[in-house]
């Protein structure tokens, strides 16, 4: 199977809002990451891949299947929504067995599973006790635990790590990655960009509904030609070395810092293959070569900037 | 089948725990204490007491208060909760899930209010002057009770679905329409749920003798029969479920956020 | 010259009064009340009764110049305590008021409130102060319609001070409507997190003590089977509001209710009041202060 989830003009709307806005992609297999400010459209396009909303216009496919109205395709995917809804008088262990079981699971296998699916979010302590009494980390991982129970093929997780401390995060982190080892495929949506980008390099970034890239992180980062990539060097020779980097015609901007320089080039790769002839001819120390805006963040910021 | 046993379990379980039983419990336990009140205020048949209790409590305002608040409970509530999520990701058809609840829910109502009315029966036998209410009358009402619950239920149900922003639009018309209009001399008063309910019981439970009980006047038309409130009932139940399975397969039903 | 302190400075300026902050809560909760068409549908047939109403009275004196149309006041009385009158002023009950209170416990803002300078007292009052506002949108203000159409139309020849009078029934035969139900209303919605609950609840209040007043006085024949009814309750004390004036048309008099006087009903009224008022105190006195 190639793709994972392919969409094609995929469009929807809330009365006079629209949701999504002619979205064409293609998620392949591993962890996928779905970014996008507040409202962008991530969890209706995260809605619609689970079968729970229809799309107005366009298509939709999952695992090569049409998800809506697809019983079966429902043991296929595990589902981990967003929005904090629980039955608050159940025990957190009822609530993952009582979903194991809506999905055909037979009393005892939705037992064991449900067991091992509330020990590998380390719920185990508090499983016995109603949800109701959760914290927000606890009802986070209990809805991570409802998702992976039945060990689907697909994985949807909508903002997974909101609300959860540091370390819950790492150990969540750890588990998805896990999850992605153990030959699922796993889409995530999350705010925190440093997050996404240490779960996956392969982003989907959606903005106001919109598509606006897809894809590994660094090939995004550099087509993104508006936005020159930028460079700092620490250095104590700093007039010696601009003076040197000023003739080079990959150099877009010099800019004095206090401990070097700031540099922005169209043609990252063309700079850093000249930047050590370049240094050594100007006599200059490079204490420290660093790019302040190779990352997530950076990316997501150029994307979405209007 | 295991996935529709556990819905019909949690179904049963979610809808009779909680302050939701509590209002249940509270609609349906007016009538059994009023017939306390009624029996030892003096003055009344037991009979009388029983059947006015069931006519125009149990089978009507209780029967249709209990409906609705199931139906909101299994539509609306679990749409703005954010647990309708979790039951439309079962491995059943949308149409089952909608069934399955409707029908369990109904049984379920049914079984309380049959509860309740073998409570007030035992009330009135013991307690009541002659002539006391029979004991045929114990699963003849009951029958009618559930007929009543399951057509409401459905109606509503359906509404829910269908209507989630005019919902309690809907519902109000609902009441207007079976607490006044069902009283008034119009012909369309004929086709209202609460009077083919009546009709049933005309048949059922009075032998065809209305009696002072449907003193209201229907002057354009003559009251429903048992066969034409059954089949007015069967309609309005196998359209409304027909037309809840069908929105369900057809409309995105989760609570619109981004 | 000196350091300026650009730091956080507390605000040192006046504070409106406690009366504001109610106003506030009150002014909010009345802009939702109106939101949604049923409500406004269901005001818009009142309001409709009462314009179909004056048309009546035009037709009336109009064909009655001659002889000159007397309707007395028992028309005030006659419209407030009729039956379908009383059926959508529930549905409004039920349906603006049952969310007053049960939405904030939802969604936990009776945290937010309390954590302002707001006591249970001033948040009680401001809920009170939106049912009754928009009970009294539905009860007064048509009822007030109907009083100047009734002037206009030249249909009641009386003194200003007998027409001032029944202005003044008026108010209070809305206002004995208009308490004792907002009380309830308000009691109900404080015990459950569920919107719906209380409304359906109201309503099965309203019509069961109707309908179990009405089989006891009708079967019974007891006189205090009328007591039951909250409907009952609040037009019998609402006639005693008006000096009776009997006009032409007999449909328009002021009916007996009951048999009793005017002090049963409105001990009876009062109490549900005062319980009712008391259930919401019970209910919000954790959110206050230290928990």
């Amino acid at each position: 199977m190639s793709s994972v989830i392919k969409t094609t003009k995929l469009n929807h709307w809330y009365g006079n809002v629209v949701a999504l806005n002619d979205v064409t992609v293609d998620i392949g297999a591993g962890i996928t990451g779905i970014l996008g400010p507040n409202g962008a459209g991530k969890t209706s396009l995260m809605r619609m891949a689970v079968g729970l909303m229809r799309p107005a216009f366009g298509e939709i496919r999952v695992l090569d299947v049409d998800p809506w109205n697809n019983p079966g395709f429902n043991r296929r995917i595990g589902y981990c929504p967003e929005h904090d809804g629980f039955y608050e008088w159940l025990t957190g262990s009822d609530f993952v067995r009582w979903l194991l079981r809506l999905r055909g699971f037979s009393a005892a296998d939705a037992d064991r599973l449900g067991r091992e699916a509330i020990d590998r979010v380390a719920l185990r302590d508090a499983a016995g006790r109603r949800v109701g009494t959760y914290s927000r980390g606890m009802r986070q991982r209990l809805k991570l635990a409802q998702a992976i129970g039945h060990q689907s093929e697909l994985l949807v997780l909508d903002e997974p790590l909101t609300g959860t401390d540091p370390l819950v995060r790492q150990e969540l982190i750890g588990l998805i990655k896990s999850f992605a080892a153990e030959g699922r495929h796993v889409i995530v949506s999350s705010h925190v960009l440093h997050e996404i980008e240490a779960l996956t390099q392969n982003i989907v970034v959606i903005h106001k509904g919109r598509l606006v890239a897809f894809g590994d992180q660094r090939e995004i980062r550099g087509l993104i030609d508006r936005h020159p990539h930028a460079v700092s060097i620490r250095t104590t020779k700093s007039r010696e070395l601009a003076a040197a980097l000023a003739k080079e015609p990959s150099v877009r901007e010099i800019e004095f810092r206090d401990d070097g320089l700031l540099v922005k080039t169209k043609e990252p790769d063309v700079f850093y293959g000249r930047f050590s002839a370049l240094a050594l001819e100007a006599g200059c120390d490079v204490q420290e070569l660093t790019s302040p805006d190779d990352n997530l963040e950076a990316v997501f910021r150029y994307l979405t900037e209007s | 089948m295991t996935a529709l046993i556990a819905l019909a379990h949690f179904t049963l379980r979610r809808a009779f725990t909680g302050k939701r039983m509590i209002s249940a419990l509270l609609l349906l336990c007016i009538a059994p204490l009023m017939s306390v009140v009624l029996c030892t205020s003096g003055g009344l048949a037991g009979d009388d007491v029983f059947h006015r209790l069931m006519i125009f409590l149990v089978t009507w305002l209780s029967a249709m208060l209990l409906s609705l608040i199931y139906a909101i409970a299994l539509t609306s509530s679990e749409i703005e909760d954010g647990t309708a999520s979790f039951v439309l990701l079962a491995a059943l058809p949308k149409w089952l899930v909608v069934l399955v609840q409707t029908v369990v829910t109904a049984a379920g109502l049914s079984l309380m209010a049959a509860g309740s009315t073998a409570v007030m029966w035992g009330i009135v036998r013991m307690i009541g002057r002659e002539p006391l209410p029979e004991a045929v009358l114990l699963w003849r009402y009951p029958f009618v009770t559930s007929a009543a619950i399951l057509a409401y239920l459905s109606v509503f149900t359906f509404w829910g679905y269908a209507f989630r922003r005019g919902y309690a639009a809907s519902i109000a018309v609902a009441i207007v329409v079976e607490a006044m209009i069902v009283t008034m001399p119009m012909k369309f008063a004929a086709y209202t749920i609460t009077n083919n309910v009546r009709g049933l019981i005309l048949s059922l439970a009075l032998e065809g003798d209305p009696g002072p009980y449907f003193s209201y006047s229907l002057g354009m038309y003559d009251f429903p029969t048992y066969g034409q409130g059954a089949f007015f009932l069967s309609v309005v139940v196998g359209l409304s479920l027909c037309a809840a399975m069908v929105t369900i397969m057809n409309k995105s039903l989760v609570r619109a956020t981004e | 010259m000196g350091l300026v302190d650009t730091s956080y400075q507390p605000w040192n300026g006046d504070f409106l009064g406690r009366g504001h902050r109610i106003a506030a809560l009150a002014r909010s909760g009345l802009k939702l009340a109106f939101v949604g068409i049923f409500t406004r549908l269901t005001l818009l047939m009142i309001y409709a009764i009462v314009t179909s109403l004056i048309g009546f009275l035009y037709l009336a004196t109009s064909i009655n110049m001659s002889r000159g149309l007397s309707i007395g006041n028992g028309l005030y009385s006659w419209y407030l305590n009729s039956g379908p009158y009383g059926m959508l002023l529930m549905l409004l009950t039920a349906m603006v008021g049952s969310r007053l209170i049960s939405r904030d416990l939802k969604y936990n803002a009776t945290a937010m409130y309390f954590s302002k300078a707001i006591t249970t007292l001033d948040y009680v009052t401001g809920k009170f102060s939106v049912i009754a506002t928009f009970l009294a949108s539905a009860t007064f203000v048509p009822s007030v319609a109907l009083w100047i159409g009734v002037y206009a139309m030249g249909a009641d020849p009386c003194g200003w001070g007998e027409r001032l009078r029944d202005l003044a029934a008026i108010a209070a035969h809305s206002a004995i409507i208009i308490i004792p139900t907002s009380a309830i209303i308000l009691a109900l919605s404080s015990m459950s997190r569920t919107a719906y609950l209380p409304g359906v609840l109201y309503t099965f209040l309203y019509l069961g003590s109707h309908i179990t007043g009405g089989i006891l006085e009708d079967r019974a024949s007891r006189p205090w089977a009328k007591l039951i009814s909250l409907q009952n309750l609040t037009s019998h004390l609402g006639n005693f509001c008006y000096k009776e004036r009997p006009g032409l048309v007999p449909q328009f008099q002021i009916e007996t209710v009951m048999t009793y006087g005017w002090q049963g009903p409105a001990a009876i009224l009062a109490a549900v009041t005062i319980a009712s008022f008391a259930v919401v105190f019970w209910r919000l006195r954790k959110f206050e202060g230290n928990e």
